[in-house]
């Protein structure tokens, strides 16, 4: 039903996700930091992105805010946070996404939040310094 | 050690000090009183009498060659040997110097009786008009003894005066002696002081760098303990999280399978504790972090929201929630904060009331100029005697209690609150606990001010929210 980028350091969350969202119909693209998430970007269109944010290489607020400088349309890709940062509200707010669940989130959590963000298609709105 | 040697010394050397000078004062005291009561007085008394003698020579020798005045002249001659006479009198009676009392009894007596002879001798002649014999036994007789008597006065003035001259030179000798040794007391008491003075100074500084070195320790140790305690709280969520997906996975393709289902309903249960407990070890590990400047929460909205959570948790099985009027206002701190401290109070409220008869939490808010202090009364089995400060002691438990939980809690509340200035506490009500809070509360803001809507009156009775 739609193309999804998981993007995740841990591999047992990338799997369990993989897990989850194949069976719904949606197609599952993976990487394990920012810099082979937006390497994925470049092969291929996403229709949201599942996105940690501590990780090794280039965290996921900064990939997020590469997304939106990069352009070609890769800024109007809705971002869904996924991270077991407390402050992950404030996060979300300089990342600009109104979409974050905080880890450990329920399964039901986790599909009404992507059907969400698939429905509303609202982009980040980054206020990076 | 050294330094209260130093300081006894310096104490010794101060009494000896003391001590000397007392002792100093006592020597010129003997000199001057030598000088007041003796060589003075014994001055000026022989002074006046070898004044009287000069008049009696004189008035003798008018006597002698002015017959016309001899009359008056021999009264005046008895009058001056007279006066003589009184003054030596006196001047005898004074104290004596070594040998001075023997130089009057050798010279001055002796001198004397002869004056006597003579005078009498002149004063017969002059009396019975024989002039010419008188002024030879004047000239002979009368005027030697006057000058020898004179000579003999005059050597008890000199021992006097040299004896007045010797005490004034003592007194001089003893008061530079003394300041002399004043001076070496007051160097060596002054170096003494300022040894004494280095060393502490130095142990000061030494116990000051080890109270710092040890606040430095402490602080960091503590600081470590917290990034710690941050990094294991958010490390353990994403291993939790891969267990929450596993679950819902298991459960999507079993849901059909009873056991299966409760399998993963007890496991879902686990992993939401286990959730909390990571939240929680976080909140008291960020809890003591300094609040930002200006930081302001809404009392009102804040207490109503934290409240619905709190109703959403235990929808199963809610209590009775009061929620007291009082005067709204905004409070010095986060609003995530001022929430999690009253969350803190109502989750253990909720938590500690399941068992008990009746299940009623009262919150309240008391507005003052400068605080604000928030209360959570629960009708719950209350805090043992004697554990009253230990229950807000991170990770304590009371003895006894079976409720899930780090105890961690209200020591988090007392991190909160002390990282604002403010303070907690509690007292034991007959049926119930009181937790309370206080916090400062901050300046209107004139924005705020401007949009809020007056405040409504406080009702007599609020309803229960439940």
């Amino acid at each position: 039903m739609a193309n999804l980028l998981v993007v995740d350091d841990d591999d047992d969350i990338v799997e369990g996700l993989e897990d989850l969202l194949a069976p719904e119909g949606h197609t599952v693209l993976v990487a394990h930091d920012g810099v082979e998430g937006l390497a994925r970007l470049d092969e291929a269109v996403v229709d949201a992105v599942l996105l940690d944010v501590e990780m090794p290489r280039l965290t996921g607020p900064q990939m997020a805010y590469e997304m939106f400088l990069r352009d070609a349309g890769r800024e109007k890709i809705p971002i869904i946070l996924l991270s077991g940062q407390m402050d992950l509200r404030r996060i979300a707010a300089i990342v600009g996404t109104r979409y974050y669940l905080a880890k450990p989130y329920s399964v039901d959590d986790l599909f009404a939040m992507i059907d969400r963000a698939l429905v509303e298609q609202a982009p980040p709105t980054p206020k990076f310094p | 050690m050294w330094i209260a040697l130093a300081f006894a010394v310096v104490a010794l050397v101060f009494v000896a000090a003391s001590a000397l000078t007392e002792h100093v004062a006592r020597d010129i005291g003997v000199e001057a009183l030598a000088l007041k009561t003796n060589a003075l007085p014994s001055v000026q008394h022989l002074t006046v009498a070898r004044t009287e003698l000069r008049h009696a020579w004189m008035a003798a020798d008018a006597a002698v060659h002015t017959p016309a005045i001899a009359t008056e002249r021999l009264e005046a001659l008895r009058r001056a040997r007279k006066a003589l006479g009184d003054e030596l009198g006196t001047y005898h009676e004074l104290p004596g110097y070594p040998g001075e009392h023997e130089l009057y009894d050798r010279e001055v007596r002796p001198e004397l009786d002869r004056l006597d002879g003579a005078l009498a001798h002149l004063i017969g002649l002059v009396s019975s008009g024989r002039y010419d014999s008188a002024s030879l036994i004047a000239s002979q007789d009368v005027k030697p003894a006057v000058e020898d008597l004179e000579a003999s006065l005059k050597k008890l003035d000199q021992l006097n005066a040299e004896q007045a001259a010797s005490s004034a030179a003592s007194i001089l000798r003893i008061r530079d002696e003394s300041a002399r040794l004043m001076l070496a007391a007051d160097v060596v008491s002054f170096a003494i002081s300022v040894v004494a003075a280095t060393l502490a100074i130095g142990a000061a500084r030494r116990y000051t760098r080890a109270v710092q070195r040890t606040a430095d320790l402490q602080s960091a140790r503590a600081s470590e303990l917290d990034a710690f305690a941050l990094r294991v709280a958010h490390d353990l969520l994403s291993p939790l999280s891969a267990v929450a997906l596993s679950l819902g996975s298991i459960e999507r393709r079993h849901h059909q399978d009873v056991e299966t289902e409760r399998a993963v309903a007890r496991a879902n249960r686990a992993l939401w504790r286990s959730r909390e407990l990571a939240h929680g070890v976080y909140r008291f590990a960020s809890s003591g972090a300094l609040p930002a400047p200006g930081a302001h929460a809404p009392l009102s909205a804040t207490i109503r929201s934290t409240v619905d959570d709190l109703l959403a948790v235990e929808s199963d099985s809610p209590p009775e929630l009061f929620v007291e009027p009082f005067a709204d206002c905004e409070v010095a701190c986060d609003t995530a904060v001022l929430s999690s401290m009253l969350s803190n109070l109502l989750d253990n409220a909720a938590k500690f009331t399941k068992g008990s008869p009746v299940r009623r939490i009262t919150v309240r808010a008391k507005t003052g100029e400068r605080r604000v202090r928030i209360e959570v009364e629960d009708t719950g089995p209350g805090v043992p005697v004697g554990f009253e400060s230990a229950v807000f002691d991170p990770y304590f438990r009371v003895p006894g209690v079976t409720e899930p939980g780090l105890g961690l809690g209200l020591a988090t509340v007392k991190r909160y609150a002390k990282a604002h200035g403010g303070a907690v506490g509690m007292r034991r009500l007959e049926a119930g606990t009181v937790f309370w809070f206080e916090l400062p509360r901050a300046p209107m803001r004139p924005s705020v001010a401007a949009e809020r809507p007056p405040e409504p009156s406080p009702q007599p009775d609020a309803a229960p929210r439940t």
